[in-house]
């Protein structure tokens, strides 16, 4: 009887992997492109024996092994161990001048999880500004730093990889940006208009916080359009401050305008063909407005569905001719309604 | 998921005004073709497994280039099925909400990517069954192709079987990369929000900890937020 029920389960369990079997050999779908102009079926199965495709076995590449591919228990022993990996990071948060930062918050993440964010940790760095994290596994560590007293922006925060740990010798470095004087500035937030894409310039006025034609404004953009949007296009722009001059800020915390080395005019051209084309150029920049007042602007012309827009994502101008351009943000409402003119 | 079928719609025809993507989990190279190519950089995974080359981990330094991806192929219409500017021609002002320390876009994605593609089946366990893409073959018809547990083979000619199956990418996904252009217009870093590492923050944690990140949202949709 014992004999006759494992008969019975062996059966069904053959059964169950070649349904198995089955269900992961998907036809081609209908409507595929085809690779040939011949008029054999190109999505025809070939057997082994008769007619064979061209053999799979050809000369290794590289350090590569032609034999067989990778078993499929093998490439999940081989997911799960990456995730295995021994970890020691070694770490070190500076300000802006190199200077090593005592006493941050460090946050740290270990990626030992396929499925989710992992392990947490916490840190503070010591008088020279280092921290670490060893005998942890993962695929890879986060690291987030944070003062008070301090900007943190992008280079606050960093996902290391297994394959980039740094050595304690030379350990990997995270930076912070230290607050500095701050002023009274007039803003300018989320405003965007369409505008023309025949090269008829479009301006915005610091002064009024409109944008207005050609002559009535400070910052001028000028857009124009080849043939249709409906595919990638060719086209061409040019930014500019009339009588004034822009300059590129380093970083997102540069807040201190240059004294020289602004120019008057942005433009280029994007074409079609172009392998790094896009629907947009976004800046930030550095102004001097023609009344000698200065400026940091965060802007773009950018593509729509079918028209380009002019947008200031933010704008803060110092009344008082002072180069520095780092606001009180107490002085801001923290959420600047969005406007559109058109 | 919901990129796909999005960017799917806009590929048929679909007009969009403004298209936020959030956590894209597809690859950048689909919206850029000039997207900075990177392998990941992870460690322990070479020394003690043998690859076969159809699997196209290129060497001991996974940073070097590879070769080995359809992506790459000198053929055009190889090249074309792979996942290269799939989508770099969307409509409309496509906003790109991206997090590079994204665990599960960078990090679980990536391990996906050179581990599980191509994609071999089950059975029989020598791996010998499955889709495969051969770079050196001189027939390009047959680069592409599946082979069944019976041996016999098939070329794979559907661009959308080759990106699920058949094609390693030799690229970020688009969530995971700020720097993506192509038809996106804006990427905005959500880093900034504090998101961490987190891949659906906007949705799991509290309103009070994302109110900015939905107020930049709505401003990128051309509303007026009353936040």
């Amino acid at each position: 009887m014992k004999k006759r029920i494992a008969w019975i389960i062996a059966v069904l369990l053959l059964f169950v992997a070649l349904l198995m079997f089955w269900r992961r050999v998907p036809d081609q779908p209908e409507g595929g492109e085809t690779i040939s102009k011949a008029k054999e079926d190109p999505t025809a199965w070939k057997s082994p024996s008769a007619n064979s495709p061209p053999s799979d076995s050809g000369q290794p590449v590289g350090n590569q092994l032609p034999e067989r591919a990778q078993p499929p228990v093998e490439a999940r022993r081989v997911f799960q161990s990456i995730f295995n990996a021994q970890l020691s990071l070694y770490g070190k948060v500076v300000d802006q001048d190199g200077r090593p930062i005592a006493g941050v918050h460090v946050s740290i993440g270990v990626a030992d999880k396929p499925w989710d964010s992992g392990s947490s940790h916490q840190r503070t760095t010591g008088p020279d500004g280092m921290f670490e994290i060893t005998g942890v596994k993962g695929a890879g560590i986060f690291v987030e730093v944070e003062k008070e007293g301090y900007y943190a922006g992008k280079e606050s925060r960093r996902l290391l990889q297994s394959g980039e740990m740094p050595a304690k010798d030379a350990p990997a470095v995270w930076k912070l940006y230290r607050k500095g004087a701050l002023e009274s500035l007039s803003h300018h937030d989320n405003t965007w208009t369409d505008m023309p894409m025949n090269g008829t310039p479009v301006e915005y006025d610091f002064n009024t916080k409109q944008f207005v034609g050609a002559g009535q404004g400070q910052l001028r953009a000028e857009v124009k359009v080849e043939g249709s949007m409906q595919q990638r296009f060719s086209w061409w722009y040019r930014i500019s401050v009339v009588s004034g001059g822009m300059a590129r800020r380093a970083h997102e915390f540069d807040f201190v305008a240059p004294e020289s080395g602004f120019v008057e005019v942005l433009e280029g051209r994007i074409s079609a063909t172009d392998g790094e084309w896009r629907g947009a150029f976004n800046g930030d920049y550095f102004i001097r407005l023609p009344s000698g007042t200065f400026g940091r602007v965060a802007f773009a012309v950018s593509r729509g569905r079918d028209s380009f827009s002019f947008r200031i994502d933010h704008a803060a101008i110092n009344p008082t001719g002072s180069r520095n351009l780092e606001y009180d943000p107490k002085s801001v409402p923290p959420f600047v309604p969005a406007t559109q003119s058109r | 998921m919901g990129n796909i079928v999005a960017g799917s719609a806009s590929k048929n025809g679909m007009t969009v005004d403004s298209y936020a993507l959030l956590n894209a989990a597809v690859p950048a190279i689909c919206y850029d073709a000039g997207v900075q190519r990177r392998w990941p950089t992870f460690t322990g995974i070479y020394s003690s497994v043998t690859f076969h080359r159809d699997y196209n981990v290129p060497s001991p330094t996974p940073s070097a280039p590879n070769s080995g991806t359809p992506v790459d192929d000198a053929n055009a219409v190889v090249h074309d099925l792979s996942y290269v500017n799939q989508l770099s021609a969307l409509n409309g002002r496509v906003v790109n909400f991206y997090l590079e320390s994204d665990f599960a876009t960078s990090i679980s994605w990536n391990t996906n990517n050179m581990t599980f593609r191509p994609n071999t089946f089950a059975l029989p366990l020598d791996g010998s069954s499955g889709y495969k893409y051969i770079a050196t073959l001189s027939d390009p018809n047959w680069r592409l192709r599946l082979k069944s547990f019976s041996g016999s083979e098939r070329r794979v000619t559907d661009a959308h079987e080759v990106m699920s199956y058949d094609c390693k990418v030799p690229t970020f996904t688009l969530g995971a990369d700020g720097s993506t252009g192509g038809s996106i217009v804006k990427p905005i870093d959500m880093g900034a929000y504090g998101f961490g590492r987190e891949h659906s923050a906007q949705w799991q944690w509290h309103f009070q900890q994302t109110v900015q990140f939905y107020h930049d949202l709505l401003v990128e949709f051309g509303l007026t937020p009353t936040l």
